[in-house]
């Protein structure tokens, strides 16, 4: 019998996640809440992450990657997702909206002056589009970019720069020519932490992922040479489409480590409760939640792991200088926006059981579920809100019609 | 200078079940792990390595699939792989398993020390480290945490019930490694994926070692009569005492429990 | 038996078994005899009388009371081996010595308790001879039909047990795990043999070089033995007073979060999911009440609490429970071990 559709991951990536899950459980789970409370990853973890090369996951081993693609770069989430958000966020934001976008338009020499660091882990990316005012509307973004001579000057503000108060190296979205917007207008520069005029503003306080950082960075005369213009003059726009159609959808893969760890958590409370004594586990109302949330988290898994082989396809081909079809492109966008709002709802529904269960001891500090409750949510906000999504779906589903 | 160490791939006890009628373990579907100590093994071997400048070969017997258990070995920095199988290597018999590595171990060529974890948590034997010892003819050097070597010699610290000795041997030596000073490194995503991109696992079959059938069963000095379950409900013994019986009793419960090893 | 085999015998042309005997290796701790070697004694006693053989202790020490005391407990002989160089325990000296006599003297059963020693020195012999050895035993017993020992032992952390034999060959060579036979009632009255043989080891190449205490673990992840503070203690004293018995017993302390709150102990050494993860062998609990975010961190091969509160959780979980005032029995203990 032919199984069709039965996939699964290489033993190379069986093996890395094996890895990850023991560097995670062993150097991150016992300092989660600590990451959490103090609102920072401790350097000595980046430094950690660093040395064992887990900051350059997907990038191919001559930028300095580990040539894990972007499937290895998913379990690695899905692990870090699954003892912290605010990592995985860290790492998600670095290597997916930073890395990714470097290695696919990036020059020869770009790529060696920063992809290669950053994929060592030497450096930390942070990716700056949104503005006060351009969220989920990325086309109507106001930070100017003017030439002149050899250099171009930036002049703006960008707000919820995750990663933007760690950074060295920051993908940033100004218009080159505001007569043509978001088409051709846009261009997307290197900036360096050490560019005069660049500076780093407030870092936000936040509901949940407490541990990435959030911040405001605002350029003021700000000087980026011309050779640091990644991809074209008015190219942004794919560089940031591109970029997040395929982040959204690995991001994913964060939100269901999640998902996974509440599912776990609550498989361990009944069966503690079932031995000091109060058998919940024969109540429906228990094995319910149970159910429901393993419902969940399967066919998450398979839409994460399903949606990210193709953006790894996606992606090699762009990175090999190869075109992609319009209409490959249109269906990923539409699978990965499927995929992040459907598994950050997962993750919120999976989070919202697990308090129910756990009740009290849930919901105060300290056993992880009322921090995943609250770290939980922002995968229905970033990349594009789960509205967003869902009018992405929606649009192409109309437009396109149903595959 | 070379080092060899013994691995063994194994099934978490926590992950395997038994069938209660057929009274055999199911294993299906359950991925083979290096055993735990073992990893303790390859680190005491690489920081050798780095020191000494020496090269670490990593040996294991066991079915195919173990390639994946010595693949971990490669990524966590051993420069050679090596897995004895061989679908005629049916029996549980820890007397063969450690012939047929010293068998391997002399068909590798010269070496100054063999590492091995100090027992392997699936059959709990602590046997094979020390008979690879006998059947190679080298000094063991049991249950150490710490490995000097200088001046064609190797000192370690054994460590017994809370009591060390300091014990110098003259090279090739044997090892068996207890937890301790070496934690096991954790291998990078560089190394996972050059390990199975990159390099391989030898295997070798019975003829590579030179041996028939016929010398493997007359190897085989131990035979399984029967397997059986016996059900140890785990239930709480309540003692209610004055604290001086208490006391005593806990004493002595203590006492005992520490005499297991 | 047939008729024809039966004038075999009387014609000698069946030559009779030749290995007969059990042997026990016996193991000292500061010059006494250890609980497990007695443990061992005991069943090879048991096994003796089935076989209608003899047991016989081994033990390297030159004191005459230990060697009586060995007879009392149910030993027919015993040999005090003598080997050089003399001195210091060397595993490589033992080995080679028991080796050597096994050869000579041919035991058709040598046993061994299941200690860090023992357990090695058993290897070293079994390969020497090209025997089989069962290690980790939780019983022994004879197949008299075949006159062969009958080995069981627990696999895969006890959830299977498996009965294994070596067929062919002698001496069968096995090693008890510590407390699963009884200790033999000692018998004044009994009788037996004592001699001394002295033995040449041959060649020994490793050397006992230097001996230290080893330190105890701080690392709490690490540790075989922990005894876990909770709130129950009461007071910082008190849980100097669990630091001290820890310090007695080779254990690591720990502490729970409540107890780490209440200002009992260090942040650094709290158990449980919001702090660290523990897999000892043995973990004692002193005033721990189990919460979920308590127990949920221990995964312990034996658990034992003590606490005031017949209805705490940890009461549900542990293997043995002593209720009453933990700070108080630990104090006890204290003493008691010194």
């Amino acid at each position: 019998m032919i199984l069709v559709f039965e996939f699964s991951l290489s033993k190379e990536l069986e093996f890395f996640r094996e890895v990850v899950r023991e560097f995670a459980e062993e150097e991150i789970a016992p300092i989660a809440d600590r990451i959490d409370l103090e609102e920072r990853v401790p350097m000595n973890l980046v430094k950690k992450m660093c040395e064992m090369g887990l900051m350059g996951v997907p990038v191919p081993e001559k930028y300095g990657g580990a040539g894990l693609g972007e499937m290895g770069y998913a379990v690695l989430l899905e692990e870090l997702g699954r003892v912290s958000n605010s990592i995985a966020t860290t790492v998600g934001a670095h290597t997916g909206l930073v890395l990714n976008p470097l290695w696919i338009f990036g020059t020869e020499e770009q790529k060696e002056k920063y992809l290669v660091p950053l994929a060592r882990g030497e450096k930390i990316g942070a990716f700056a589009l949104t503005e006060p005012n351009a969220g989920s509307d990325a086309a109507s973004i106001q930070t100017r970019a003017v030439k002149e001579g050899d250099s171009y000057v930036l002049n703006g503000t960008k707000i919820f720069t995750t990663n933007g108060g760690i950074a060295d190296v920051i993908l940033v979205f100004a218009v080159t020519d505001p007569a043509l917007g978001a088409r051709g207008g846009v261009t997307c520069f290197i900036v360096e932490k050490g560019f005069p005029g660049f500076k780093v503003g407030v870092e936000e306080r936040k509901l949940g992922i407490r541990g990435s950082s959030t911040a405001e960075l605002t350029f003021s005369n700000c000087m980026v040479p011309k050779e640091n213009v990644l991809g074209q003059v008015g190219y942004g726009f794919i560089v940031a489409l591109t970029t997040l159609d395929g982040g959204r959808g690995t991001l994913s893969a964060g939100a269901l480590g999640g998902a996974q760890s509440i599912l776990e958590e609550m498989v361990k409370f009944v069966k503690f409760r079932d031995a000091t004594g109060n058998k919940i586990s024969d109540r429906q109302m228990v094995q319910w939640l149970i159910a429901d949330t393993a419902m969940e988290v399967e066919a998450a898994r398979y839409m994460v792991y399903h949606t990210v082989s193709l953006i790894e396809k996606y992606y090699t081909t762009l990175a090999s200088g190869k075109r992609v079809s319009r209409v490959f492109r249109e269906k990923l966008s539409r699978k990965t926006a499927i995929a992040k709002a459907y598994v950050s709802e997962v993750a919120s529904r999976a989070v919202e059981r697990g308090l129910q269960l756990f009740g009290a001891t849930g919901y105060i500090e300290g056993l992880g579920i009322e921090r995943a409750y609250r770290d939980s949510i922002i995968g229905e906000i970033y990349e594009g809100t789960n509205e967003i999504q869902r009018w992405i779906i929606a649009r192409d589903i109309l437009e396109r019609g149903l595959d | 200078m070379g080092i060899v160490v013994c691995v063994k791939a194994v099934y978490d006890p926590e992950e395997v079940r038994v069938h209660k009628r057929t009274m055999t373990l199911l294993i299906e579907g359950l991925h083979l792990k290096l055993n735990p100590l073992d990893k303790y093994a390859v680190e005491a071997a690489l920081k050798l390595k780095e020191k000494w400048k020496t090269s670490v070969t990593a040996l294991s017997i066991g079915p195919e699939e173990a390639e994946d258990v010595l693949r971990r070995t490669l990524a966590m920095g051993v420069n050679k792989a090596y897995l004895v199988t061989d679908e005629s290597i049916k029996d549980h018999d820890p007397f063969l398993t450690a012939y047929l590595l010293s068998k391997a171990i002399k068909k590798l060529g010269d070496f100054d020390l063999v590492v091995c974890g100090e027992k392997s948590i699936d059959w709990e034997n602590r046997q094979v480290g020390p008979q690879i010892a006998a059947f190679l003819q080298i000094p063991l050097l049991h249950r150490v945490d710490n490995i000097e070597l200088g001046n064609g010699k190797v000192r370690v610290r054994e460590v017994f019930d809370g009591e060390a000795l300091w014990v110098e041997s003259p090279l090739p030596a044997a090892i068996t490694i207890i937890k301790g000073g070496n934690k096991p490194r954790f291998p990078s995503p560089w190394n996972i994926s050059k390990a199975y991109r990159k390099m391989r696992v030898e295997k070798w079959g019975l003829k590579d070692l030179g041996l028939s059938r016929e010398e493997l069963k007359a190897k085989t000095v131990t035979k399984v009569r029967r397997q059986f379950i016996f059900e140890r409900k785990r239930e709480t013994k309540l003692m209610v005492e004055e604290a001086e019986a208490a006391s005593d009793k806990l004493i002595s419960h203590l006492n005992k429990l520490l005499e297991e090893i | 038996m047939g008729f024809e085999e039966l004038l075999a015998i009387y014609e000698g042309k069946l030559v009779k078994e030749e290995h007969r005997n059990i042997w026990v290796s016996i193991e000292l701790k500061r010059g006494e005899i250890t609980d497990p070697s007695l443990e061992v004694l005991g069943k090879a006693r048991q096994l003796a009388d089935m076989l209608g053989t003899r047991v016989e202790a081994l033990v390297f020490s030159s004191k005459r009371e230990v060697a009586e005391k060995l007879v009392r407990y149910g030993s027919d002989n015993v040999y005090i081996v003598k080997t050089f160089p003399q001195g210091k325990f060397n595993l490589e000296t033992y080995a080679k010595s028991l080796t050597k006599l096994a050869k000579e003297r041919k035991p058709e059963i040598f046993l061994f308790p299941h200690t860090y020693t023992g357990s090695a020195i058993a290897a070293l012999v079994a390969a020497n001879l090209e025997t089989g050895l069962v290690t980790n035993c939780v019983d022994l017993s004879i197949d008299t039909s075949e006159r062969v020992l009958l080995q069981t032992k627990p696999i895969y952390n006890g959830k299977l047990n498996v009965v294994i034999y070596t067929p062919e060959r002698k001496p069968q060579i096995a090693t008890l795990k510590p407390g699963s036979a009884a200790k033999p009632f000692e018998d004044e009255l009994r009788s037996g043999g004592i001699s001394t043989i002295e033995v040449d080891p041959g060649e020994i190449k490793t050397k006992v070089i230097g001996e230290e205490k080893v330190k105890i673990k701080r690392d709490i992840e690490e540790a075989e033995i922990v005894f876990w503070g909770g709130t129950g203690l009461g007071s910082k004293e008190n849980f100097d007073v669990l630091r001290r018995l820890a310090e007695k017993f080779g254990a690591t302390v720990a502490a729970t979060r409540e107890a780490v709150e209440m200002g009992l102990a260090e942040e650094d050494i709290t158990v449980g999911l919001t702090g660290k993860r523990i897999k000892p062998r043995v973990c004692l609990a002193f005033g721990v009440k189990g919460s979920y975010e308590n127990l949920a961190a221990v995964k312990a091969k034996h658990l034992i609490a003590v606490n005031e509160d017949e209805e705490d959780p940890i009461f549900k979980i542990a293997d043995l429970g002593v209720i009453g005032n933990p700070s108080k029995i630990a104090e006890l203990m204290v003493k008691k071990s010194s």
